[in-house]
């Protein structure tokens, strides 16, 4: 699912035939793709990476802890 | 030099600090966290003054200008939430400093916790929606590993579920954000205003706005999202039940909603209504549902889901009475919830249970924890001389002048019980004659617990000092102009 978003998001800054928007002498700038959204796409990217770190280690302590990884035998909390 | 980035410096600093000696100085942790979190509110206390005679401070990262870098903005709902998150802060780190010796590595436990200060600070004075998202993920991240920090099965299990629920309302929020930057090339909270004002409601802003209310209602624990709350705060230590409960809540939920809401789009009709009706919901659900618990700490965290549900009713009738009633009450149950989770620690820590039926007295043994429990439940009840009965009666007089008599009544008919199922509640906490099967009972409550539950007492018996004219009201008042005015600057 964040990979969606972070396609979605690098899309929205996409122009048909855009160019690098790198400064150069000699070039004008015209058409350029919208860097913010891949600045904001590789943000995202280690956001997403340390809680996939996070949730993986919390699942490996789940699986020391109740022996399975069936969502419906962990079910210590109720109420 | 400006203050304003040092919000987020001091814990972010703190947090790489505690590590290094944390290993071999035992003691080390408490020293830098509590250092850090004094200069917090020092800090706090020295940037209010300025906020209220200027209204407004502005620091530009970098030194690029508003629309093209990241500007940090202080306004007068910014200040009031920081003052409230590092007052708290301060002395929850206290409380810790007495409480977490059980747990071995503390100093994870502490950097951690400044990790999630940073991450709160940071949502509050961020100007530019992404660097809001950014922060909030920091804050949330951090709290889904202290949730997990006693390694028990329950506390695990609880942490999953909080993770996965939070990574889901964080996609919501990030695709909501993604269109929002298509529509309007600009992530500046701002400029995004002035955009939208000048382009005019469209469909895209509607569909955000549902995005917005499905993430941020998810972090603020309102009922339809509701589902990680309960275990979440009934399984963390209980210095993080009481900043969940206090303030993460709060600050990733409902400031960052009416920043959203009030300051960006500009509050509609229809936003009024979904947001009256989800406080409604709220209100009476988690009422309802806090009557069958018997873990304290899981019926508290039911009250919380509650009173949030106040607040929204609250900002979304949209007077300004109302919403000054709003963050009155965000106010008094921020200091009051905190001072009853950390009771309910004092009361763990010494009779080795949480639960009403086994609850041997608390006045007996430890006649502070007693007293201070009970000005904290009498608070959020609603007993007249205390913060928690003004807060109400605004919200349910503002109800009444906007001319919607019914929701008036159900506020009324939930503030009985919320007096209900804290009498439930507190009795045996204070005169219970059960007998507590656990082998860890009769440890004394140290200093270092007893000292911040006074100062969280006091300040819900002197909370009432917010409304009178000329001290406590110049801080209020700037908080709900911010509100009202719609834009930011």
């Amino acid at each position: 699912m964040e990979y969606a978003v972070n396609l979605f998001f690098i899309l929205t800054g996409y122009r048909a035939q855009g160019r690098p928007p790198i400064f150069a002498a000699g070039h004008v700038i015209k058409n350029m793709v919208d860097p913010m959204p891949q600045a904001i796409v590789s943000t995202i990217i280690v956001i997403g990476l340390s809680l996939t770190l996070l949730l993986i280690s919390i699942a490996i302590r789940i699986y020391d802890k109740y022996g399975t990884f069936d969502i419906t035998r962990i079910n210590k909390i109720k109420g | 030099m400006n203050p304003i980035p040092f919000f987020v410096i001091i814990p972010l600093a703190a947090a790489f600090l505690i590590p290094l000696p944390g290993k071999r100085i035992k003691k080390a942790g408490d020293i830098i966290s509590v250092a850090a979190t004094i200069s917090l509110f020092a800090l706090g206390i020295f940037i209010a003054p300025m906020i209220i005679a200027q209204k407004v401070l502005i620091y530009n990262v970098g030194s690029w200008a508003a629309p093209i870098g990241v500007s940090m903005i202080v306004d007068g709902f910014s200040v009031f939430m920081l003052m409230i998150v590092n007052t708290i802060a301060f002395l929850v780190t206290f409380y810790s400093t007495g409480y977490i010796k059980k747990y071995t590595d503390t100093w994870k436990f502490y950097t951690l916790f400044m990790l999630m200060v940073a991450g709160m600070n940071g949502v509050l004075i961020s100007g530019d929606l992404f660097n809001m998202y950014v922060m909030l993920e920091i804050a949330a991240i951090a709290g889904y590993a202290l949730v997990a920090f006693g390694v028990d099965a329950e506390e695990l299990e609880a942490s999953f579920k909080y993770a996965v629920m939070g990574a889901v309302g964080s996609s919501f929020m990030l695709l909501g954000i993604a269109m929002l930057y298509s529509y309007t090339s600009t992530l500046n909270m701002a400029d995004m205003a002035a955009v939208i004002t000048a382009r005019g409601a469209s469909k895209i802003v509607l569909f955000v706005s549902t995005l917005f209310i499905m993430g941020f209602g998810l972090k603020a624990a309102l009922v339809p999202f509701h589902a990680w709350l309960p275990d979440a705060h009934s399984s963390a230590p209980t210095p993080i039940s009481a900043m969940f409960s206090g303030l993460l809540i709060k600050v990733l939920g409902i400031y960052a909603l009416s920043r959203i809401f009030f300051n960006i789009f500009g509050m509609t009709h229809g936003i009024s209504i979904i947001l009256i009706g989800l406080g409604v919901i709220s209100m009476v659900v988690a009422g309802i549902l806090a009557f069958g618990q018997y873990d304290i700490k899981r019926m508290l965290a039911y009250s919380s889901i509650s009173q949030i549900g106040y607040i929204a009713l609250g900002l979304g009738i949209g007077t300004p009475l109302s919403i000054m009633g709003a963050l009155f009450h965000l106010f008094n149950h921020s200091i009051s919830k905190s001072l009853l989770f950390l009771n309910a620690g004092a009361v763990e820590h010494s009779t080795g249970t949480r639960d009403l039926r086994q609850m041997p007295g608390i006045l007996a043994r430890s006649p502070v924890t007693g007293y201070t429990n009970l000005i904290g439940a009498m608070s959020i009840c609603g007993i007249p001389p205390l913060g928690g009965f003004w807060s109400k009666i605004i919200i349910i007089f503002a109800c009444i002048q906007a001319d919607r008599p019914v929701i008036a009544f159900i506020a009324i008919v939930v503030s009985i019980f919320t007096l209900g199922y804290y009498f439930k509640a507190v009795t045996p906490v204070l005169f219970g004659s059960g007998i507590s099967r656990s082998i860890d009972t009769g440890k004394p409550i140290t200093v270092a617990m007893a000292i911040p539950m006074v100062v969280l007492a006091i300040l819900s018996v002197a909370s009432v000092l917010l409304l009178l004219p000329n001290t406590g009201r110049a801080f209020l008042d700037s908080a709900v102009t911010v509100l009202i005015k719609g834009t930011i600057r």
